[in-house]
């Protein structure tokens, strides 16, 4: 496969009535969905995986894939104009952006956002083609003892950098696999853990597992408040400004890009630690970096062209690897496990048309929003203040609804809500439910590779680990969960000197007063 | 997680093993998942009571915090939105998904403090139609009819 190849094959993708009608759909539902606060990219794409039942997984991928990239430039609004950031991503945005907004100079804001994000998008959908490629290739020649490195690689990598806790972490990759394992055994095809349910005996099926840890018990979590932002509104006026403004943030757009891509290329970072980096570099390569948090549009274009590029890289080990980069990665490989699709890292040699299709989704996306994103951006200030509990109790309906319409099964629906349950207290004590829900799509196949390495090996232990690419890959593996352990340690340290500190000084305060 | 540790690994003691031998065997890898859980269950427990003993009782929250400036959060109605979203799912097949669904959208609501009656009657009805045409007339997926299954049937959209 050549590099040009996904590159055609995406384009060409665009003329197809039913993908441009996805692209589009996706970019819409996106970019709303981004808008309102506290519903987050898993969430948009949470909420629609249902729905892509009845496409193709060609239309299926670049819907999916548009959301995403929607999400990422939707969640820009509030934060610019009403200071709520749509998305955790977005923080940074909401501070300079509505800055910007309260001198008067939402125009200039909003076109910074707008320009930062689709630049963003758009060059990093050839990053994403340039590094893909290469991997997707590699990937063809691995054998079942390097396609567990991978899996571990793909784990290790979340539950390392996404919480605070590594126990914690490992815990949830570990309830993850406990559930890939209710059903046949991948090799023996033994009935496992089925308790004499019938429905147990083919095993759980992933998209409603993936929906109750990762969407369902957002919204519960969610609805533990039931505040509003309605009434945070104000009327406001925004006009594009001369391009001689804008011209300032090339820079930060061009470093906000390059990290987003490679920062969101590695399993487990995602958007949010894209954009603080690039934040972080654009305030250290700006002449006028004082103005980073009081109204700084090179730290609003870092930001937004950060998070938008990081879309571009989550999609690198998703369709590189076979390993999601994110919990809205596992919801797309989720999606194509409804059509048949098996997910893992011949994904992209078995099927090429989902890379052309990813392809498709990143780059028609940024064409769309370059087009229509100003427009959107103006209008959609009401979205952000509509009525939270009418959002979330339609979200749980459109869910629930939306699992039962994939077989028109309730046991899927039965254990969608069971896993929300779980998923609700593991999100409320510090437990990723991004590493369960990865654990559940990688799970069978780590194990399938490790068993069935095993046997290439002779049951030779050290001939498996000792393959020169699995020793590699097993290496980084292990030295991610050690970056984790430090990072662990190094929070609980923190959190130890910040705890002695609020003792001092509640100790003080009765002296003092004396 | 220490008692789900202890039932993975007795309930491992229930699969058959394989035909084919293989090192790791069927009951392998819920071997691993019990002892990670039950390990890592330990461990935690032990970090826990060796916090309360040093430092303070008080232990520094890890998990996803409510958004700050609004009122505070409240697990009861979380869980209640939960139990309303579990008896939605029990209900749906008996008095259909018409019926069910504003239903259970109104209760969401209720449960969320919405008091004004417009709202708590438009919202469910805007939210139900809708869906159900997208479901049934454009995505063709039969939604469950329950008590309303011969009057729709009449009307051409069963």
């Amino acid at each position: 496969m050549d590099l040009l190849q996904p590159l055609i094959g995406g384009v060409s993708l665009f003329i197809v009535p039913s993908v441009a009608v996805a692209l589009i759909g996706g970019m819409l539902w996106g970019s709303i969905a981004g808008a309102m606060p506290g519903f987050n990219q898993t969430l948009a794409v949470g909420v629609m995986v249902p729905f892509t039942f009845a496409m193709g997984p060609i239309e299926a991928v670049a819907f999916l894939v548009a959301i995403g990239v929607g999400v990422s430039y939707g969640n820009s609004i509030p934060a610019i104009l009403v200071g709520l950031p749509g998305t955790p991503s977005a923080v940074l945005t909401a501070l300079d952006g509505h800055a910007l907004h309260k001198r008067g100079e939402s125009g200039l804001a909003l076109a910074t956002s707008y320009f930062a994000a689709v630049s963003g998008q758009f060059v990093s959908s050839f990053f994403f083609i340039l590094m893909v490629v290469p991997l997707s290739q590699l990937a063809y020649h691995f054998l079942a003892p390097e396609l567990f490195a991978l899996h571990m690689l793909g784990i290790t990598a979340i539950v390392s950098l996404t919480g605070k806790n590594v126990i914690k972490g490992v815990l949830a990759a570990a309830l993850g696999f406990g559930l890939t394992m209710i059903g046949p055994d991948p090799i023996g095809n033994n009935p496992r853990f089925t308790f004499g349910i019938p429905e147990l005996r083919s095993g759980l099926q992933i998209v409603p597992v993936a929906l109750g840890l990762l969407a369902v018990s957002e919204i519960i979590r969610s609805a533990r408040q039931a505040h509003d932002w309605h009434g945070l509104a104000q009327s406001f006026s925004a006009r594009f400004p001369r391009w001689s403004r804008l011209q300032r943030t090339v820079p930060a757009v061009a470093g906000g890009t390059v990290i987003g891509m490679l920062v969101g290329s590695i399993p487990g970072m995602g958007g949010s630690p894209a954009a603080a980096v690039a934040y972080q570099q654009a305030q250290l390569i700006s002449k006028t970096p004082e103005e980073f948090g009081h109204g700084s549009i090179e730290g609003v274009a870092a930001n937004e062209a950060a998070q938008n590029a990081a879309q571009s890289g989550e999609m690198v080990p998703t369709l590189g690897l076979g390993i999601p980069g994110s919990d809205t990665m596992v919801l797309l490989l989720g999606a194509l496990s409804i059509h048949g699709i098996v997910p893992g890292p011949l994904l992209a040699q078995q099927t090429p048309e989902m890379l052309h299709a990813a392809v498709a989704g990143l780059l028609g996306t940024a064409i769309l929003l370059a087009i229509f994103g100003w427009g959107i951006a103006r209008s959609l200030l009401r979205v952000a203040t509509l009525n939270r509990p009418a959002v979330l109790a339609c979200a749980l309906a459109l869910t629930i609804v939306g699992v039962y319409a994939l077989r028109q099964s309730l046991f899927d629906v039965t254990v969608m809500m069971t896993c929300s349950f779980v998923g609700y207290f593991m999100l409320r004590y510090g437990y990723s439910t991004a590493a369960a829900a990865i654990a559940v799509v990688l799970g069978a196949g780590a194990e399938r590779s490790l068993r069935t390495g095993l046997n290439l090996t002779s049951n030779d232990l050290l001939a498996f680990v000792g393959r020169p690419i699995t020793a590699t890959i097993l290496i980084i593996a292990f030295l991610i969960l050690c970056y984790g352990i430090r990072g662990t340690i190094r929070q609980a340290r923190i959190a130890r000197a910040l705890e002695a500190v609020a003792t001092q000084q509640n100790l003080g305060t009765p002296s003092d007063d004396r | 997680m220490v008692f789900l540790g202890l039932f993975v690994l007795v309930a491992a003691q229930d699969v058959r093993p394989a035909s084919v031998y293989d090192p790791i065997g069927s009951r392998g890898g819920p071997h691993l998942v019990g002892a990670l859980m039950l390990i890592g269950g330990v461990m935690l427990v032990l970090r826990r009571l060796l916090g309360w003993y040093r430092e303070s009782p008080l232990v520094a929250a890890e998990g996803t915090e409510d958004d700050k400036g609004v009122p505070p959060g409240s697990a009861v109605r979380a869980l209640s939105i939960w139990a309303a979203a579990v008896a939605y799912v029990v209900v749906m097949p008996v008095a259909g998904y018409l019926l069910a669904t504003p239903v259970f959208v109104a209760v969401v609501l209720r449960l969320f403090a919405v008091r004004r009656p417009l709202m708590l009657a438009a919202v469910p009805v805007g939210f139900t139609v809708p869906v159900f045409l997208v479901f049934v007339l454009l995505l063709r997926v039969r939604l469950p009819t329950g008590i309303l299954d011969e009057p729709l049937r009449q009307l051409g959209l069963v």
